[in-house]
């Protein structure tokens, strides 16, 4: 059996299909299983494709048209708004880290704050000001890991 | 035909340009049947090819194509409808449909039943080979244009065109043989 196509083919193709086939190229396909295989399938092929139904089923091309019409002016509102988001995510994040930078270097004065807050809660368990951490750390770690968390949140909601 | 394809100046930004709506009608005219074909018989179902002729126009109005002449443009349509496709079954197994023959079927139904077979034996060649198939046989792309629409290299289209028809060839062989031994 043949592993290659056959010289042939394209002329025999293109013979059959403008109708011009010679009688050399009759004998060939008489002899050839590559290219009568190909003229079979190309017959088929295009008796598939004279098959196909009405496109009464694809939309007006109207309506595809200003579908993207839309489409495109979304994607330029979306361009449009990007630096502005991008603003925004530094603001918050310029924000986050300040507050975090300010309440370390203030930590004993914050540290008094939360005490007094704590205490004038009635039922915290027995908390006082004492029970809160000296080292403003994993206070500071804990509002970042919320923010961070947050921001994800947002960035999902409006995804 | 580039005169077809008259190209405008979108109102979106003003500076991206794209084919405007009377030459996208021409184009749609001329290649929604083709594409359809193309795409419906490459996933073998109907309502798929809808929805995926329906976003190959989108992305290309939305790409802002500015085509150089008809040929490129349906070139690029193409192209857009085999990345579509490559998509469409990287998500999707393909359907594994029996290959059976009605025995005892004669003229005009004999031709609807080996276009029947066709239909079924296609399904059992790789997606990649059903495209070469018909991009070459019903668009009859030259093997630059197929190899530019499926990403493959020119030299390779032609054995690649001949294994998927002896493939096919194949295929319909059995289910002929399968009528004669029904009969």
């Amino acid at each position: 059996m043949r592993h290659q196509p056959c010289t042939l083919e394209d002329c025999i193709l293109e013979a059959t299909r403008s109708d011009a086939m010679t009688e050399e190229l009759s004998r060939h396909l008489a002899t050839c299983r590559s290219c009568s295989d190909a003229v079979s399938i190309d017959n088929l092929m295009l008796a598939e494709a004279s098959r196909l139904p009405e496109l009464s089923r694809l939309p007006d091309p109207g309506r595809i048209w200003l579908q993207a019409r839309q489409q495109r002016l979304l994607q330029a509102a979306d361009r449009a708004t990007r630096p502005i988001r991008a603003a925004e995510k530094i603001a918050l994040c310029t924000g986050a880290v300040g507050l975090a930078i300010g309440t370390a270097m203030s930590w004993p004065v914050v540290r008094s704050w939360l005490g007094q807050a704590v205490t004038t809660i009635a039922d915290f368990g027995g908390a006082t000001e004492g029970s809160l951490p000296t080292n403003p750390v994993p206070v500071i770690a804990g509002a970042l890991l919320f923010l961070v968390l947050f921001g994800l949140y947002s960035e999902l909601v409006e995804g | 035909m580039v005169d077809h394809l008259q190209i405008q100046a979108t109102e979106t930004t003003g500076r991206r340009r794209g084919i405007d709506e009377a030459a996208f009608r021409d184009l749609y005219d001329r290649t929604a049947r083709p594409l359809w074909g193309y795409i419906a018989r490459a996933t073998g179902n109907d309502s798929i090819a809808d929805d995926l002729s329906q976003e190959a126009y989108l992305r290309l109005l939305r790409a802002n194509f500015e085509p150089e002449s008809e040929e490129h443009a349906k070139n690029y349509l193409f192209r857009i409808a085999t990345n579509l496709l490559r998509d469409h079954f990287r998500g999707a197994k393909r359907a594994q449909l029996p290959l059976e023959h009605d025995p005892g079927v004669k003229g005009h139904e004999r031709q609807v039943h080996l276009q029947h077979d066709l239909r079924k034996a296609m399904m059992h060649l790789k997606p990649r080979e059903r495209e070469l198939l018909w991009l070459g046989h019903v668009e009859r792309f030259s093997h630059k244009e197929i190899a530019g629409i499926l990403g493959l290299k020119t030299g390779s289209i032609r054995l690649l065109l001949f294994r998927a028809r002896k493939k096919l060839a194949a295929l319909l062989d059995e289910t002929n043989s399968g009528t004669e031994e029904g009969r």
